[in-house]
């Protein structure tokens, strides 16, 4: 483990700025964990608010407070509120690069692994399981807005274990079988995420949500990422499955679960570091956009672009604007270097084998 | 060429539908009640008895009475109102209890006979959102010509709905034919009739015309600019590869694509449009309010010098993507065989250059410009926030924080057509200008 980490900084010695962008993350992922602890160490708290204290600039002294980088227009010292907005940003980035990670992940193995006619199933398996699906959705959707409660419980399970069951039942029967167009489905879908605005979108859906925090704003994003993500699962298990030692694998009867788990996950892998660099930043910066415009984001909570937003208002303040647009900046910076990094680092490993 | 346009035409038509289906759902999730606020901009008084009567007739005006949509799955228990004909008052009545899960048999009981008292009585009973609501109107002055008897029967119809709830409920499809919302919805937008704002009751038209000619012209100006300078920038350092000038004009370009154009933007604003610091840094013009004017050329005659700020913070980050593409496309193409052999035969340097390195290097980056064009969309978004310009972005910006949202979901329609359109307009100039991509 430790050699392994050593080797990593070792080959991160060679490119460019890399060395700097690990730091950067590193820094921005210890601040945005301790960051209450780090507040109470600095004696400093972003959240009262000391109309005479407003906009002071960097390395002045209030009655009783030393602002480092100064306060802002309500008087609230800028150091807490970019540990503040640090925090912010690392969770909605961790949050919403997971959730789109795991569901991409996995839609896009499944997709790339099977195809259309990897899953095949007869007339009256089909039939049946998209009806299923259909009412499954229905409760689902009522557990979702009336409560979970017996009366859609039980439906709901019930639908679910009578649909596996009468689905093995049925395929054992002599009737011709077709593949399910899994991957044509997502294909179209994956097309239409194409058409669409992003930020429009996530602009009038944020702002329709009713209860808004940063974990609906987390969700919206990857509602709209996870695609990414399966696209490029699909592309790497599409390549992955060609091998000859994935044929000998399913050969010799290995389960598909582990096919895809131990065999064609790992190899996918390097393309996909890719991508989770370069979606962090993505979602940084359309975080930091939200918040500067002021759509979605609740409204007590702290971030580096709410804060940018502020500066507009008071142009002398220029600590305002410089401090956590930098901070937008580095983070955005070191996580482009790193996917950089990693594509290159791909590219050299895909010649080396040829 | 032309089966494979015709193709291509028809493949954009699902992906127009499904964004459409994502803006109706969306229209109609909307927290604001449209019919209301519309009757508000045309003064009638939300308190007034003829309110009532005004909204019920808006509703059948708007078609908004109609199912959603083509099909619906519902619950059982108000699956069945879609086929009743009651008045709008009494259908909205009925889908309220309907939604409390009361029997259908029982609901329609107690509206025909609130349907027994008189029109303004009535009305007052119909507003109600649950049974035990009705109880406590019963005893308002306003219903004190009702007889005793109808009363009572109200309260013990209502006491029996109460004990006679279903709780069991199953999912039913219903086919509603081409009488519905969405309909109605997307033919009036093929026609150009996209009802008017909720704020000033203009047309949305009229305003999402008026604002798109400035975000095409931004978009346009900043596109060709970033272009011209990448392209220059980009073969320049492709063909001197690893040089001085190449290793740090890259490496300086990698910083500005990462800069939040919101962060330049503001940058520029706080330091070269104010006096604040020095006397020579006021040298853009402020961000004021832009003239009102009728004429699209006369505005930008008044305004242009606007639009320089704007234009350079659109450019810097964008020429620092594309002119690293260029580069990456260039060296890629500067490696393979033939053009060593043009090389070691010994065509000139400059032949080479215009007649095989960058026509056969710019085809693939014309579908990253494409790829450019919906980002730029998006980001020209807040570029006409901070600086005040009264394009798409902006209206959209506005009408969301005015809850204007007969405007927003338009808006984006027309953007999502605008994307799509660009992606088929790059795939076919690809298919035009590369002769090995074989077609259909």
């Amino acid at each position: 483990m430790m050699d392994s980490v050593r080797n990593m900084w070792k080959i991160a010695s060679n490119h460019g700025g890399l060395r700097f962008s690990i730091i950067v993350i590193f820094v921005w992922i210890i601040i945005a964990l301790f960051a209450p602890l780090l507040e109470s160490f600095l004696g400093v708290v972003f959240s009262n608010l000391q109309p005479e204290n407003s906009l002071l600039p960097p390395f002045s002294k209030s009655d009783d407070l030393f602002h480092v980088l100064g306060t802002d227009y309500l008087g609230r010292d800028l150091l807490a509120g970019m540990i503040h907005g640090a925090r912010v940003a690392f969770i909605i980035a961790l949050a919403s690069v997971s959730i789109s990670l795991i569901l991409g992940l996995s839609i896009g193995l499944v997709i790339g692994f099977y195809g259309d006619s990897g899953i095949r199933k007869n007339l009256i398996q089909q039939i049946l399981i998209y009806v299923s699906i259909v009412v499954g959705v229905y409760y689902f959707m009522s557990m979702v807005n009336d409560g979970v409660s017996i009366y859609n419980l039980i439906p709901f399970l019930g639908i679910v274990v009578l649909t596996v069951g009468l689905d093995r039942l049925i395929d054992k029967l002599p009737f011709k079988k077709y593949g399910v167009p899994l991957d044509l489905i997502m294909q179209r879908l994956f097309e239409l995420r194409e058409g669409l605005p992003g930020l429009f979108i996530i602009l009038s859906v944020a702002a329709l949500i009713t209860s808004q925090s940063i974990f609906s704003v987390a969700i919206i994003i990857s509602i709209l990422y996870w695609m990414t993500f399966a696209r490029h699962a699909r592309a790497e298990t599409l390549q992955v499955k060609e091998e000859d030692y994935i044929m000998s694998a399913q050969s010799s009867g290995v389960s598909d679960f582990r096919l895809l788990i131990y065999h064609i996950l790992p190899n996918a892998m390097p393309s996909i570091f890719v991508i989770i660099a370069f979606t962090f930043g993505a979602v940084i910066l359309l975080e930091s956009s939200l918040s500067f415009l002021g759509i979605g984001m609740p409204v007590e909570e702290v971030s580096w672009g709410k804060i940018l937003a502020g500066a507009r208002k008071s142009p002398k303040a220029w600590w305002l604007a410089v401090f956590p647009g930098m901070a937008i900046f580095l983070v955005l910076y070191a996580f482009n270097n790193l996917a950089d990094y990693f594509a290159q680092y791909q590219r050299r490993n895909d010649k080396a084998d040829k | 060429m032309f089966i494979y346009i015709i193709k291509r035409l028809l493949l954009f038509i699902p992906t127009l539908v499904l964004v459409s289906c994502i803006a109706f759902f969306l229209k109609n999730n909307v927290p604001s009640d449209p019919v209301e606020t519309l009757l508000s901009l045309q003064g009638v008084d939300d308190s007034s008895e003829a309110f009532i009567v005004a909204y019920d007739e808006k509703v059948i005006e708007l078609g908004m009475n109609l199912p959603l949509f083509y099909f619906s799955i519902q619950s059982n228990y108000t699956s069945w109102l879609d086929k009743t004909k009651l008045e709008s008052s009494a259908k909205r009545f009925a889908k309220e209890l309907a939604n409390e899960k009361y029997n259908v048999s029982d609901v329609l009981e107690l509206i025909s006979l609130i349907y027994q008292l008189e029109d303004k009585e009535r009305r007052t009973l119909l507003v109600c959102q649950a049974p035990r609501e009705v109880i406590e109107r019963l005893d308002r002055p306003q219903l004190d010509r009702v007889g005793l008897e109808m009363k009572s029967m109200i309260r013990s119809q209502v006491g029996r709905m109460e004990g006679n709830k279903e709780h069991w409920h199953y999912p039913v499809l219903s086919w509603h034919g081409f009488e519905n919302q969405y309909h109605n919805w997307i033919l009036n937008f093929i026609k150009g009739d996209y009802g008017v704002s909720l704020v000033d009751a203009q047309p949305v038209f009229r305003k999402l015309w008026n604002s798109m000619k400035w975000t095409l012209m931004l978009l346009v100006i900043s596109l060709t600019i970033s272009g011209l300078i990448s392209f220059v920038l980009g073969i320049y350092n492709g063909i001197n590869q690893g040089t001085r000038f190449d290793r740090w004009s890259n490496g300086i370009l990698f910083l500005f694509y990462s800069i939040p154009k919101f962060w330049l933007a503001t940058l520029m604003i706080i330091f070269f449009t104010t006096a604040e610091y020095g006397n020579w840094t006021n040298i853009f013009s402020t961000v004021g309010d832009w003239p009102r004017m009728t004429g699209f050329f006369e505005m930008f005659y008044v305004s242009a010098h606007k639009l320089i700020l704007p234009i350079i913070v659109i450019v810097i980050p964008d020429v620092a993507y594309l002119s690293r593409l260029i580069r990456a496309s260039i060296i890629n193409e500067n490696n393979k065989e033939y053009i060593k052999t043009a090389r070691s035969k010994g065509v000139p340097k400059r032949d080479i250059l215009r007649k095989h390195l960058v026509p056969n290097s710019l085809i693939p980056t014309i579908t990253l410009f494409a790829g450019v064009l919906p980002g730029a969309l998006g980001s020209s978004l807040i570029i006409e926030v901070i600086f005040n310009i009264p394009g798409v972005g902006r209206l959209m910006y506005e009408s969301i924080k005015t809850a204007d949202w007969a405007i927003v979901f338009p808006i984006i329609m027309i953007v999502s057509i605008l994307t799509v359109v660009i992606f088929l307009v790059a795939d076919i100039l690809i298919a035009w200008l590369n002769p090995k991509i074989k077609l259909g």
